[in-house]
């Protein structure tokens, strides 16, 4: 290597000229003490060129500090982990069928793509609307649903048959089978809702609103989607939803594809389809605690509690019946603190916290406990 | 699988990396984007001032790979395909805000440096050597700017870059002998205390 003929920046991509430079090997460090001794006439292009490397280096710094890389990493091995567990829970719901072509990749990747920055067209204008609606939905349901319609001004509170809770809206409908299918909770919406969806990866929870579905393992979220107006908004609290047209929901289903085109959305992201130009646009909420008061009033503290002081909460809490004898409970008292459990979590602790038991039957939970002495 | 801690993951052979990640390990992943990660994050910047922006894409696109692991092919072209695709993805959400081609890249207005005086003003630039930098960078044409920082900052290859970019491999080396010839010609100090003075003068006549 002849440095003695170097230009400029023939040195900028010297490593241990750049080694030398940054200060961080000794080794180049003497080298080029030493070649500069050898070759006093060569110092003004050297001076030169290092200054240069400095001042690219200063040029392009950034902001980015090793907690935020950290911070970065983690959210993508758990976003990874997740996704890798949802896959395994997908497969068996959505079993794949013909070979996919490479063609067939290559377009969904592209969509993907697309999804990165949350914003795309839909090409395919030719919608069967009639087809998605809520009544056409619920009739054509393969099992038999039930309806709970919110003609009042106030929210009306229903539980599942897994224990999932949802805060329906005024001017609102939610359709439910009485007990969910051994594969896939299944629910249709027309109107505004806030679900609170019991975690189980082995059985997604599909909402159907609208033209589109939402899809959920368990999470805390709204949806809003009246059949007279334009948009459909999901907006996410807690956990990971994915949102799909129906359209393209159904196509996969039918044709096979084991990841299906749609949009992700992690808490405080919010997802808007306009049903005029089927657009779909992923935006972050600022105050989600705004659009979803529920939650707020969630957090409650209990010290040396009676039990039946912590139920009432619940029922309170959820609109849920809690089913119960008050003279064996009579005698527990409790120290607890909820944040952001969901019903069945806090059910979870209060039966663990005395030694209890419950069930869910018919949209209300049965507490069995032998009482404390 | 035995339990690998996160030093054990740094000291994997690129191959045997690949391998896990293939397989379905996200620590692996994890590992992979730890070595990808800050000089993804710096070239975003260089596309677009949305920092949060930056971090979001980032993730959307190792997902995105995650999601691809089984169908993915070799990993000798990692950096140069993350590169590309962050490249690719930035641009596309610009082109949203303004519908502009890709194609006509250099006419799209970029955070690499515009003017000089306004940074000046911005009172950011600390150093004489930094002065002089962003005036020359300023007489470069954004893709002359892109081409020397894929060649300094990335330290990529010209065949790299001219995939990246989409270009000619003669042309990229074409552009980068251009570049150094400019900078080479303007980087010296005397031109320096002359550049800083016209600087100054601008400043003061804003």
């Amino acid at each position: 290597m002849d440095y003695k003929t170097y230009k400029t920046d023939d040195f900028l991509f010297d490593e241990s000229f750049r080694q030398w430079t940054a200060g961080t090997s000794p080794e180049a460090t003497a080298f080029w003490e030493q070649w500069l001794t050898q070759n006093p006439d060569r110092v003004h292009v050297v001076r030169q060129a290092q200054e240069l490397v400095r001042a690219l280096n200063d040029h392009y710094q950034d902001d980015a500090t090793d907690a935020r890389l950290t911070s970065e990493l983690r959210r993508l091995v758990r976003n990874a982990a997740e996704r890798r567990e949802a896959e395994a829970a997908d497969t068996p719901s959505i079993p794949l069928g013909q070979r996919i072509s490479p063609w067939r990749w290559a377009s969904v990747a592209a969509v993907i793509i697309l999804l990165g920055f949350g914003l795309w067209r839909y090409g395919n204008v030719n919608r069967r609307v009639a087809a998605e609606s809520y009544t056409h939905l619920t009739k054509t349901a393969q099992v038999s649903l039930q309806e709970t319609v919110n003609t009042s001004d106030h929210v009306v509170n229903i539980l599942l048959s897994d224990g999932s809770a949802v805060t329906l809206r005024p001017k609102s409908r939610l359709s439910y089978p009485a007990q969910f299918k051994a594969t896939t909770r299944v629910v249709y919406l027309d109107g505004e809702a806030f679900f609170d969806v019991v975690k189980n990866p082995a059985k997604p929870f599909l909402i159907y609103a609208n033209q589109t579905v939402t899809k959920v393992l368990g999470t805390t979220f709204l949806v809003r989607a009246f059949e007279s107006e334009k948009n459909v908004i999901v907006t996410v609290r807690t956990g990971r939803v994915s949102v799909y047209t129906q359209q393209d929901f159904e196509k996969a289903q039918q044709s096979g594809l084991r990841r299906i085109q749609g949009v992700i959305l992690t808490p405080n992201q919010q997802m808007i389809y306009n049903l005029g130009d089927h657009q779909l646009m992923k935006a972050l909420v600022e105050k989600p605690a705004a659009i979803m008061p529920e939650t707020v009033s969630r957090e409650q503290v209990f010290e040396d509690a009676p039990v039946g002081k912590v139920f009432a909460t619940i029922e309170q809490t959820y609109g849920v019946k809690l089913l119960y004898n008050d003279d064996d409970l009579s005698a527990c008292l409790v120290n607890l603190t909820f944040t952001n459990e969901s019903l069945l979590e806090r059910l979870d602790v209060v039966c663990q916290t005395i030694g209890a038991s419950y069930e869910v039957l018919d949209g209300q939970i049965v507490i069995n406990s032998k009482g404390c002495k | 699988m035995e339990r690998f801690t996160s030093t054990d993951y740094r000291n994997l052979a690129h191959q045997e990396l690949w391998q896990r990640f293939k397989a379905g390990d996200e620590r692996a992943l994890g590992e992979l984007a730890r070595v990808h990660y800050p000089g993804l994050y710096n070239y975003g910047l260089r596309l677009t001032t949305d920092a949060e922006l930056v971090w979001d894409t980032i993730q959307d696109l190792f997902l995105e790979i995650w999601d691809h692991r089984a169908t993915i092919g070799n990993a000798v072209f990692v950096k140069t395909y993350l590169l590309k695709a962050l490249r690719y993805k930035l641009l596309k959400v610009r082109g949203h805000q303004s519908p502009i081609h890709i194609d006509e890249f250099e006419s799209v207005s970029l955070p690499f440096s515009d003017s000089i005086e306004e940074e000046i003003i911005n009172n950011e630039l600390h150093t004489e050597q930094e002065r002089l930098l962003h005036q020359l960078m300023a007489g470069l044409t954004k893709r002359q700017q892109e081409v020397l920082y894929l060649r300094f900052y990335q330290n990529l290859e010209n065949h790299e870059i001219a995939q990246i970019l989409g270009m000619e491999r003669q042309s990229v080396a074409n552009l980068l002998y251009r570049t150094f010839k400019e900078l080479r010609s303007q980087w010296s100090p005397d031109l320096l205390m002359s550049l800083l003075l016209v600087a100054l003068s601008n400043v003061s006549s804003c």
